[in-house]
């Protein structure tokens, strides 16, 4: 009878101890050797400046062992240096765009969405920027008709129509004095275009007076325009339509799009240093996106906007100073991984964290001389190999 | 004695028997089979709409990633049609995978976002082509029209290369960021010829493509052209509609002696009477327009466009299109009569190399 309560007992447990020890159908590598494979995986990437890739292996590590204190930092160290990376391309590319060079300021976009593919400014003088049409309120003085008005602005009644249709108005309308309207702007580029001439080709510059013509207008009572007659070729001169730009930059501001702003207003500061208008768009917007980048840790960014901004506009210094320190402290923090990179024979991760480091902080003490000597010391392994 | 004995181990039996049940899986319920085994047992599985029975899994969902678990009979191409609704994703997940063979049980990280946001990547940048046919003949091509046998063969290539045709809302779902589209996507426009009717439409029909017809209104009811009761009966099987002007004159500039006043009003005719009539024939709205002439346009007729409640528009600059284009300068690449198989294949590339520097 023993036995058989035995055997039933045996029965059992080893049925039961048969389930709980089913294999597993998988891969059978469990949570630990994907977190492991994913790490690789992620270095792989980085290497390769496959960010995007290294940042979602990254995410992986971290979302099956979320105490992963290296992806937590790799996470960030990869934000910022992708950042970093974008906003240096963006300042190349606007600096292009200053000396009208498009080609070459749009592979310099295009590269800083290859590092940050939502990056908005960059994506805005891609797509926007260098296409919109820009308008400028016009406050009228006396109450005038639209054909008066346009003689007035761009020297040609016939572009009394346009005026109406972009104020829902009638080309008979008479307008109010103090009415504001929306003038659109005729630039260079457009008129160009419009009379089907080259854009980037040498312009033309005017040496004799001519008068008005159907789809040309003279320069004399028009600052923004500029006639298309053709006399002695020259080399197309960067030229600045002030009053567009600053148009631009307002309508910017009031869609709080700061980051398009700032080179919007230095454009016009640029050709009117004393534009008051431009100084308080540029100022205003500087300092929301300091403090807005510095929130978002990118300190280096907001720093370098902080520095736009007037020495005496209200918090300016302060917010400068408080950047400073945060970006000190970072420079330690990269140093003393580097450091620790370096004890563990990590040569090229420890020279990457002591260039972080001087981006934080170009003066500190150590962080070159230690990037030297691990180069020197990468060489020498690299001969005896 | 002996029977207190024996009651003694049926109670453990009876225990060992409700422990073991407890501890062992499931295979019915994945999700504690997978979390168990990712030590990731917090959280419920999501399981998505579509799945079938018998297919994946999933394990985890998070904000760039799913882990889902492999079936039987499941493919790369399978995972990433269910799971990214884009066969052509199918790589980028067996990359992410380490090309590891598929079995059942097997995890499987789907990436959902972030790898290639826009078709951007060091190498270059995805780009969507917009086909541009202006007419079809049932007989002889010439370099304005396309025979129904090269079209028939265009289409077959299309399918045979695993392109995704898209309608113009999800290309400009792309262009504004709101959506990725497959990575070997294209679209097909048309100018609205006769032969769209008696030709082009029956194919389009036959391989399920979409496809978008501009018309120009001064062509409706003219000789060789389409009539409103043709353009109607497409539209109602699915054929959509926008705007391809009314008369053929370029846009871009003036025409010959041609004053200001008289070129915006040609401006202000093509756009808003050419919106107008089509609504008013077809009670359809359009959202696009395909510029007219020789496909060109300036800031000017741009935001005439947007004043006139247009979401986009279509030049002829040849080449496909990256997300970060301007939405009012989507080129299509015109396809000749004259083109072979060759040529056409030339016309449909979708990504542009430009190494990150």
């Amino acid at each position: 009878m023993r036995k058989i309560w035995i055997a039933l007992l045996a029965a059992v447990v080893l049925g039961t101890g048969c389930v709980g020890l089913q294999p597993v159908p998988g891969d059978g590598g469990g949570g630990d050797s994907m977190v492991s494979r994913y790490r690789i995986k992620a270095l792989k990437y980085e290497n390769a400046g496959e960010y995007q890739k290294a940042m979602l292996s990254w995410e992986v590590v971290k979302g099956l062992k979320p105490s992963d204190k290296e992806a937590n930092e790799k996470i960030d160290y990869l934000n910022q240096t992708r950042a970093a990376q974008a906003d240096k391309l963006i300042k190349e590319g606007l600096d292009y765009y200053r000396i009208h060079d498009y080609a070459s300021a749009e592979s310099r976009f295009v590269a800083a969405l290859q590092y940050d593919p939502r990056n908005t400014q960059a994506i805005d003088y891609l797509k926007n920027i260098p296409q919109a049409m820009k308008f400028r309120s016009y406050k009228v003085a006396n109450r005038s008709d639209l054909a008066g008005l346009a003689r007035q602005y761009y020297g040609d009644s016939t572009k009394a129509g346009m005026i109406a249709y972009f104020n829902g108005l009638t080309e008979k309308d008479r307008v109010q004095a103090g009415a504001t309207l929306e003038i659109p702007i005729l630039d260079m580029r457009l008129k160009r275009r419009l009379a089907g001439l080259p854009i980037y080709q040498p312009r033309p510059v005017v040496t004799t007076a001519r008068p008005s013509q159907p789809g040309t207008e003279t320069s004399e009572t028009q600052p923004e325009e500029e006639t298309t007659a053709s006399i002695e070729p020259k080399e197309e001169m960067p030229t600045i339509d002030v009053e567009g730009e600053l148009g631009t930059a307002r309508t910017l501001y009031q869609a709080r799009n700061y980051g398009a702003v700032v080179p919007a207003a230095e454009k016009v500061l640029a050709s009117d240093p004393g534009n008051a208008e431009a100084t308080k768009l540029l100022n205003d917007s500087a300092f929301q996106l300091g403090k807005t980048l510095s929130r978002q840790k990118d300190y280096v960014t907001a720093l370098r906007m902080l520095n736009k901004v007037s020495p005496n506009y209200p918090g300016a210094s302060e917010a400068i100073s408080s950047v400073r320190t945060v970006m000190e402290k970072q420079a330690e923090v990269h140093y003393r991984r580097g450091v620790k990179f370096f004890v563990n024979e990590q040569l090229a991760q420890a020279i990457s964290e002591w260039r972080e480091t001087l981006k934080y902080n170009p003066d500190h003490p150590k962080a070159q001389k230690d990037i030297e000597n691990a180069q020197g010391l990468l060489e020498k392994l690299k001969s005896t190999k | 004695m002996r029977s207190s004995i024996a009651l003694r181990l049926l109670c453990i039996a009876i225990l060992a028997c409700f422990l073991g049940s407890a501890c062992a899986f499931d295979p019915s319920d994945p999700g504690t089979m997978g979390l168990g085994r990712l030590g990731m047992g917090q959280t419920a599985p999501e399981k998505p709409a579509d799945e079938k029975a018998g297919a994946a899994v999933q394990l985890q969902s998070q904000e760039g990633f799913k882990v889902v678990q492999a079936q039987a009979g499941d493919t790369y191409a399978a995972l990433a049609t269910r799971y990214l609704n884009d066969p052509g994703q199918a790589n980028l997940v067996a990359e992410f995978n380490d090309n590891r063979e598929l079995g059942p049980g097997r995890d499987v990280i789907i990436p959902l976002k972030a790898l290639s946001f826009g078709g951007i990547t060091p190498e270059g940048y995805q780009v969507v082509p917009v086909l541009a046919y202006t007419d079809f003949s049932s007989g002889e091509s010439d370099p304005t029209t396309v025979a129904a046998s090269d079209f028939e063969q265009q289409m077959q290539f299309i399918k045979d290369q695993g392109f995704t045709v898209v309608t113009l809302n999800q290309l400009m779902d792309f262009l504004n960021m709101k959506a990725s589209l497959p990575a070997k996507s294209v679209a097909i426009t048309m100018d609205g010829g006769r032969g769209v009717y008696d030709v082009a439409f029956p194919v389009l029909k036959k391989f399920g493509y979409p496809a978008t017809l501009f018309l120009r209104t001064d062509r409706v009811g003219a000789k060789g052209g389409l009539t409103w009761d043709q353009v109607r009966e497409m539209n109602k099987q699915g054929l959509d509609v926008e705007c391809g002007g009314m008369t053929d004159r370029d846009l871009e500039k003036y025409q010959r002696g041609e004053s200001f006043d008289a070129y915006f009003k040609a401006v202000e005719n093509e756009v808003a009477r050419s919106k107008a009539l089509i609504k008013q024939k077809l009670g359809l709205d359009c959202k696009y327009l395909a510029y007219p002439g020789r496909g060109g346009t300036n800031a000017l007729v741009i935001e005439v466009l947007k004043r006139e409640g247009f979401q986009g528009a279509f030049t002829m600059e040849r080449g496909g299109n990256p997300f970060f284009i301007n939405t009012y300068r989507v080129g299509r690449t015109a396809i000749p009569g004259t083109y072979r198989l060759a040529d056409f294949e030339r016309n449909v590339t979708v990504f542009k190399n430009e190494a990150k520097r």
